[in-house]
């Protein structure tokens, strides 16, 4: 820890130290204190990554890189196949994406631009309210609520108009990717109405009266203007739901069914299934010896990859949006 | 029409350009205003649908919950039912008392430490601490599982479990104290760099120490704003799950120790739903409730702070 | 229009000829002639929930020229300015009364629609506002392609001419699909002119144009100016009592009266605003005695 006390010392010294006058040296406390705090959470940060990667390296060598591609995932009974985890993941997460992106874009709009300015106040504050709602009310919602719902006319209804046909083959029995994808989107969808409204928000009224001068209408003004104006702010709002969506533990655990910690590939979206999250939710009860650990941290390092560059990469393209606009 | 675009390659008279444009305008204009009328109901339309799902959640916890709402439940401690009585659920007194501790000492502890190094992320520009800066705003989009695999690998496996203490709220404190950092930090930096640059320019120009300007006209402008994030950081934290749901097991009595098991109330949900008891399971809702009725008074008073502090600026 | 064509030349006389390429359409069309009303104002008072901005205001604006409203700030310019192609419509609670007609129908109450009327009625806005995630070509083709006209050729064709119009072409046509946000303020400026003249208005707005611009760029748009005015009626809102004597014809007074609402005071040519007006409030103005 001593060998990272000291650059992070010399970083804020030289950088406090440019407007230095005489009296400067009193200063010395309060820099040192804050380098201080600068390392502990330098080191916190490095042991954070250590830990989970090091930790994996007895699960990796069970599983080996099958992890990665390998079709039957049974925790209980050594075989580590990822794959389905990593469909899983992938449809619970697309199936929300796919739902509360048009949804809470076209609420946050309307909200912005359409409704009149006392209800906005309330529908915002409404909005937002419910981003902070604990994910495991979700959970409660979803296995108490929406299952039933699902399970008895949804999935029925949607197998009758599709005849069936892939992706809505197979027999709707409620718990499953579909419950799990449509409770992840309601999950989200505050969250990327609220992000979104904040972004069209801060939009300034000049590009809106530029477009009208012109003779857009008002569709025309929000599709071709506002819209591709806000995109890095977008983007922002659907990075952090899919962040949440790619994350989800607990809601996912409950509502994603089947027999615990069985999965394979399946190719009806009726199935059960699993992701990263809820099968580390599901198993962290058996972490006592390292190599089931270091398989729930295989998966988590997995997770925090995946988070990790949907993030970054978010990120990347904003930064390099804003070069693209800005002179 | 194309003859027109034909004509309108050569040189032109700007009143045959101006008759072109305006009759073509008025060719479109039925179906541009149809179109704008179809997309704008599409908005209202989504926004109905988006409250549909939301709304029937809040009146299922609402609806199903409030019953539950009795001083006896609120007072007594969970109770595990047998076999002969399975309404014998008792109430949540316990996971109130573990909530308020896990989540009262990890706020103590977070929020000096989130403020002193949202104070370091401010004042210096370094290599290293533009890599703290990144992870710190790269932990806030990561999911808080991780952090529970931290706290497992590096604290409860060497130190706790190894002196006997497997469960402990201690380790829950710990989980929800780094999980609420980078979300604290990110706000008070924020807030911090909302602080207009005169302001701290003006008190250098006089020659006052960093610490002092910091001290004096930094941190009390940018406190209200800090206090909203701080206070919208533990209504996160409060309502998490994930990240102590492993570390501080199941306590089916009040108390107030953090060398002890305790239940917090999201945990309560998430071990109630676990079970087959249908009792059990329906407790969730007045659970639920409580749980987000604490998270609502949290958000909405972090806003009325602000409303106050910020009315006399501007 | 043949008995025009001498006042044209004794007209343009006292003014610098004209700088840049819309060449043979200058000698055609007069820079000064005899008045042929595009807009007329007739009483018009605009309110905003229930308080009066700016009231009773009439006057004719003259077909191809430069019409300036000048007046303390607080006096109704910008807000007279934003009734005449209906931005208030976007303000809750602002009330626009009187009549205003453009070519003689009435564009609140008549039928022409709101879109349409304001791709008549062009705008210039206070600070440029090129759309940021447009290229230099999409913005300018926006107004046309909003309108519905999709053909390549008319669009190529358009946005040249108004690029030239607006004395941006010779430095962007190069870089046709760069992000409007490379150009420099003043050259974005122009890039908003060329973007309101490509949809072919009447009459181009211009609310406070050069407010954020440098001293070179204003010469530029002043300069742009008189040339404009040969294909669009312009009006401008302007703080700058200098420039509305420069580039204006046609001169506008508003003054903010007793009960806060602004109100016309004198309605004349440039000329005789600044040498002889009638009012002594615009003598004094104008000699900088207030506002």
């Amino acid at each position: 820890m001593t060998t990272v006390v000291e650059p992070s010392d010399q970083t804020l010294i030289t950088t406090t130290g440019r407007g230095r006058k005489p009296s400067a040296g009193s200063d010395r406390p309060y820099r040192t204190l804050l380098a201080i705090v600068s390392a502990i959470f330098i080191a916190i940060a490095i042991l954070f990554f250590y830990s989970i990667i090091s930790k994996s390296i007895p699960g990796w060598r069970q599983t080996g890189l099958g992890l990665l591609y390998r079709t039957n995932w049974n925790y209980g009974s050594s075989q580590y196949g990822g794959l389905p985890l990593f469909v899983g993941t992938a449809l619970t997460t697309g199936i929300a994406l796919l739902l509360a992106v048009p949804v809470g874009i076209g609420s946050a709009l309307a909200i912005a631009f359409l409704v009149p300015r006392p209800i906005r106040l309330v529908v915002s504050s409404v909005v937002e309210l419910l981003a902070v709602v604990p994910s495991v009310i979700y959970g409660v919602w979803g296995l108490l609520t929406m299952e039933s719902f699902l399970n008895q006319k949804g999935e029925p209804w949607l197998k009758n108009l599709t005849g069936g046909h892939w992706p809505f083959s197979g027999v709707p029995i409620g718990l499953g990717i579909m419950l799990g994808g449509i409770v992840l989107s309601v999950m989200i969808l505050p969250t990327i109405t609220a992000i979104s409204r904040d972004v069209f928000g801060a939009l300034p009224n000049e590009l809106i009266e530029g477009a009208l001068s012109i003779g857009a209408t008002r569709s025309q003004v929000l599709r071709k203007v506002v819209i591709p104006a806000c995109r890095p702010g977008l983007l922002g709002a659907v990075t952090l739901g899919t962040g949440r969506a790619l994350g989800e533990t607990i809601a996912l655990y409950f509502l994603l069914g089947g027999v615990p910690s069985i999965h394979s590939l399946c190719n009806s979206l009726f199935c059960t299934g699993g992701t990263f999250g809820s099968e580390i939710a599901g198993n962290f009860g058996q972490r006592n010896d390292p190599v089931s650990f270091g398989i729930l941290c295989c998966l988590a390092m997995i997770l925090m990859v995946i988070v990790g560059a949907v993030n970054l990469g978010a990120r990347a393209i904003v930064r390099r949006n804003l070069q693209r606009m800005l002179p | 029409m194309s003859t027109d675009v034909v004509e309108l390659d050569q040189e032109v008279e700007p009143e045959d350009r101006r008759a072109f444009v305006q009759r073509q305008s008025r060719e479109h204009y039925g179906r541009r205003v149809f179109l704008s009328r179809a997309f704008l109901s599409l908005l209202i339309v989504s926004l109905l649908v988006a409250f549909i799902p939301l709304f029937s959640i809040v009146q299922n916890v609402i609806g199903h919950g409030w019953h539950f709402l009795t001083w006896r439940f609120l007072s007594t401690p969970e109770q595990q039912p047998d076999i002969f009585h399975q309404s014998a659920i008792g109430g949540v007194s316990n996971a109130i008392t573990g909530t308020v501790l896990i989540d009262g000492v990890a706020m103590l502890v977070a929020v000096p430490l989130s403020i002193l190094l949202s104070m370091a992320l401010f004042e210096s520009k370094g290599r290293l601490m533009h890599a703290l800066r990144l992870y710190t705003e790269v932990m806030v989009g990561l999911p808080s599982i991780l952090v529970s695999f931290f706290v497992f690998a590096m604290v409860v496996t060497p130190f706790l479990a190894a002196s006997g203490y497997y469960f402990t709220a201690l380790a829950g404190v710990i989980s929800l104290t780094l999980l609420m950092i980078p979300l604290m930090t990110v706000a008070c930096e924020a807030a911090l760099r909302d602080v207009p640059v005169t302001y701290s320019e003006a008190a250098l120009a006089l020659g006052a120490r960093k610490s002092r300007v910091m001290m004096r006209v930094l941190l009390p402008y940018a406190f209200p704003r800090m206090l909203t994030g701080i206070m919208l950081s533990l209504s996160r934290a409060v309502g998490e799950t994930a990240p102590i749901l492993f570390l501080i097991g199941t306590s089916l009595v009040t108390n107030w120790s953090l060398w002890s098991e305790q239940t917090t109330l999201p945990t309560q949900i998430f071990h109630n739903l676990d079970s087959n008891n249908p009792y059990l399971r329906n407790a969730c809702w007045g659970i639920a409730l409580i749980l987000i009725t604490a998270v609502f008074v949290l958000n909405l008073t972090s806003r009325v702070i602000v409303a106050r502090s910020l009315r006399g600026r501007k | 229009m043949m008995d025009m064509s001498s006042v044209t030349n004794e007209m343009t006389e006292p003014f610098a000829p004209p700088t840049i390429s819309i060449g043979s359409l200058v000698d055609q069309i007069p820079s000064n002639a005899p008045a042929e009303t595009v807009l007329s104002l007739r009483d018009v008072a605009v309110t905003f929930n229930s308080k009066v901005a700016v009231r009773d205001v009439s006057f004719d604006v003259a077909k191809n020229r430069v019409t300036s409203m000048i007046g303390p700030s607080g006096s109704g310019k910008t807000t007279l300015l934003r009734a005449m192609n209906r931005l208030h419509d976007l303000t809750k609670g602002a009330v626009v009364s009187g009549t205003l007609e453009l070519d003689g129908e009435d564009i609140y109450r008549g039928s022409i629609p709101t879109t349409l009327l304001r791709s008549r009625i062009g705008m210039v806005f206070q600070r440029p506002n090129p759309f940021p995630t447009m290229s230099i070509y999409d913005n300018v083709a926006s107004g046309l392609r909003f309108n519905g006209i999709k053909k390549k050729a008319f669009l190529d064709d358009a946005v040249e001419h108004a690029l030239t119009s607006a004395a941006l072409w010779e430095s962007v046509k190069g870089r046709m699909k760069a992000a409007a946000g490379t150009l420099s303020g003043g050259e974005q400026q122009r890039l908003c002119i060329a973007r309101a003249l490509a949809v072919e208005p009447e009459i181009l707005l211009m609310d406070e144009p050069t407010s954020s611009l440098d001293p070179v760029s204003t010469q530029h748009i002043e300069d742009l100016m008189s040339t404009l005015k040969e294909i669009v009626t312009i009006v401008i809102v302007t703080h700058n009592m200098q420039q509305a004597a420069r580039v204006s014809d046609d001169c506008a007074f508003l003054l903010m009266g007793e009960d806060r609402a602004g109100e016309l005071i004198e309605f004349a040519s440039t000329e005789k605003i600044f040498t002889n007006p009638s009012d002594k409030r615009t003598l004094d103005y104008i000699q900088g005695r207030f506002g």
